[in-house]
């Protein structure tokens, strides 16, 4: 049975604390009013979460995988001078999304052209659960790949599952006089991997990679 | 000042389960008050990203002050261009709120982010990962510690200021600050809801600042400050992006995804409003050289809803931060992010090395 627990839009109330506040002192709570609170906190909740994590400018590419357009043997300690675009996009929170609560999908957006339709400009997005070496038999991955020659939109979108999820501790120093609660804490967190190629593999036919941009966005 | 420990958890709460009329509350008010603490402080979103840094240079992130995170978490992954374990990336940090700074030495800035150590990666033949093998490193900087120190909360904008010292083939892939989400509720905050308010079988504590008077304002705060960093390119600052043009062009090919087209960066506009375009502002970093009195600049930033621009003014040739200047992503599931610029007088140079973009919550 489908259940709702957010409007979702987030809806105005006056202004806290003002005079006209519902949640006032003496002021006779009544089911809509924490309805509207209980969805617009929902909503929050979501929306907060779903954000940017991660881009760069744009960057050219012709290095091809070790096997030829075969992301498994993509060659993540490769340098852009050598025509590989391979970047760590750090370590971010991430956490369970909705009725179902399931972890939001990852999305690497990217615009990008090759030089020539013989050619096929690739990226990979990768998760991990922790930070380490990107290893594209194990992790979590998605591919796109463009073979045209005008600049246009590549999406690649992970679907990430409770076991792409990494348990972190957070566990900074007490601080004051006398010390305040510890601020301690766990978070669930993916390590996040980019990378392109292109099969020309020539620095004479280099494929054009617009902007780059991680974000988190619902699951579907 | 009365603290608790929450753990991170976001309530289902069924609209049907709320009871029908017009004196009922919350079937579950306890659910409702963690819910509310998870809307304001258990998925704040602002970052700031420092890509990779293969030279030495200085530069400049910007982060609104609110007081919804304590700690700020900084990760960094130190890397190398070749299969060696010499040579590494020294870090100065300093913040500054406009009127106040603190320096890389003071004692609020972590030991590693003060110049004192090179951090240099374990890339080598035996360890033969470029990213895997690099030397990862966090830190954690103390929000009320640097606001004990003399920064302000009430400032716009912090600007973090990162000099980074390169010795070949030493490498920074990735600086990232973002925002840890609260694991205490603080009733000396301004949002907050404590659990011992919201008892078992018990009456609802009432007055400030504790109860129900403290719920919408905890629920608003997840709007408010619930702010996500659209955009966070910047640029070193002996490498900026330039303009030169008394026509609005793009700011050339670092920032181009062809000749004379600038790059757009997709983004996911937050739907607080589903079709109603979202409020954003940003501000540029800036210096204007071989300007003199008069001369301006004007830096363009096109989204799906318009063209939104913000004039430069400050003509002695230093470093200075915009005002923020309104502008609004297109409603729907993804926009796009472009800059260009132009000057007045073409004999000056517009240097740009950082323009982030914010929400900015329409109340």
């Amino acid at each position: 049975m489908s259940t709702i627990t957010t409007a979702g839009t987030w809806i105005r109330l006056p202004t806290a604390s003002g005079a006209d506040d519902r949640a006032r002192a003496d002021q006779p709570g009544d089911a809509a009013l924490f309805q509207i609170l209980a969805s617009n906190a929902t909503l929050a909740c979501r929306e907060n979460e779903l954000r940017p994590l991660w881009e760069r400018g744009p960057g050219e590419v012709w290095a091809d995988c070790e096997v030829t357009d075969d992301e498994r043997t993509f060659l993540w300690s490769g340098l852009p001078s050598a025509g590989v675009l391979a970047h760590w996009a750090g370590i971010h929170r991430v956490r369970l999304y909705g009725e179902q609560q399931r972890p939001p999908r990852v999305v690497l957006a990217a615009r990008g052209a090759v030089s020539s339709v013989s050619y096929t400009l690739g990226i990979i997005l990768l998760v991990m659960p922790a930070f380490g070496d990107p290893d594209p038999r194990t992790a979590t991955r998605a591919v796109a790949r463009r073979a045209l020659t005008t600049v246009g939109d590549m999406t690649a979108t992970v679907e990430l599952t409770a076991e792409a999820l990494g348990l972190r501790a957070i566990a900074p120093p007490a601080t004051g006089s006398p010390p305040a609660v510890d601020e301690t804490g766990r978070m669930t967190e993916v390590s996040i991997y980019i990378g392109a190629w292109c099969t020309s593999n020539s620095s004479g036919a280099k494929a054009t990679l617009g902007a780059l941009t991680v974000y988190l966005e619902e699951p579907s | 000042m009365t603290t608790r420990p929450r753990t991170l958890g976001t309530p289902r709460l069924e609209a049907r389960t709320f009871a029908v009329g017009v004196t009922a509350a919350s079937s579950h008010p306890s659910g409702l008050a963690d819910l509310a603490n998870d809307a304001a402080s258990g998925h704040p979103g602002q970052r700031m990203t420092v890509g990779r840094l293969a030279a030495t240079g200085v530069y400049s992130t910007h982060w609104i002050p609110t007081e919804v995170p304590r700690w700020l978490r900084v990760e960094a992954l130190f890397t190398s261009s070749a299969v060696t374990t010499a040579n590494g990336v020294t870090l100065k940090l300093q913040v500054d709120d406009g009127s106040f700074t603190v320096v890389y030495t003071d004692p609020e800035i972590p030991a590693g982010l003060q110049g004192d150590v090179p951090h240099i990666s374990f890339y080598s033949t035996s360890t033969p990962s470029r990213l895997g093998a690099g030397q990862r490193v966090t830190w954690l900087l103390d929000i009320d510690a640097l606001v004990a120190a003399g920064l302000s909360l009430s400032a716009a904008v912090w600007r973090f200021q990162w000099s980074a010292v390169v010795t070949s083939p030493g490498e920074v892939e990735l600086i990232t600050v973002d925002e840890v989400p609260r694991f205490v509720v603080d009733s000396a905050e301004s949002f907050g809801q404590l659990p011992g308010s919201y008892l078992p079988r018990g009456i609802v504590a009432d007055g400030t600042p504790a109860g129900l008077q403290r719920l919408w304002a905890t629920v608003r705060t997840g709007l408010m400050l619930g702010l996500r960093t659209y955009h966070s390119t910047v640029r070193p600052e002996a490498d900026a992006w330039l303009c030169t043009s008394t026509s609005f062009v793009s700011f050339g090919g670092s920032d181009e995804e062809s000749a004379g087209v600038p790059a757009k960066h997709r983004v996911r506009p937050r739907a607080m409003r589903p079709g109603v375009d979202t409020r954003v502002k940003y501000l540029i970093r800036y210096k204007l050289a071989g300007a003199v009195a008069l001369d301006t600049a004007t830096v363009r930033l096109t989204t799906g809803a318009g063209n939104y621009d913000v004039t430069l003014t400050d003509v002695s040739g230093a470093w200075a931060e915009s005002a923020f200047t309104t502008a609004y992503l297109l409603a729907g599931a993804e926009d796009t992010i472009e800059w260009k610029a132009l000057v007045s007088n073409g004999a000056s140079t517009l240097h740009v090395i950082a323009r982030p973009v914010f929400d900015y919550p329409e109340a």
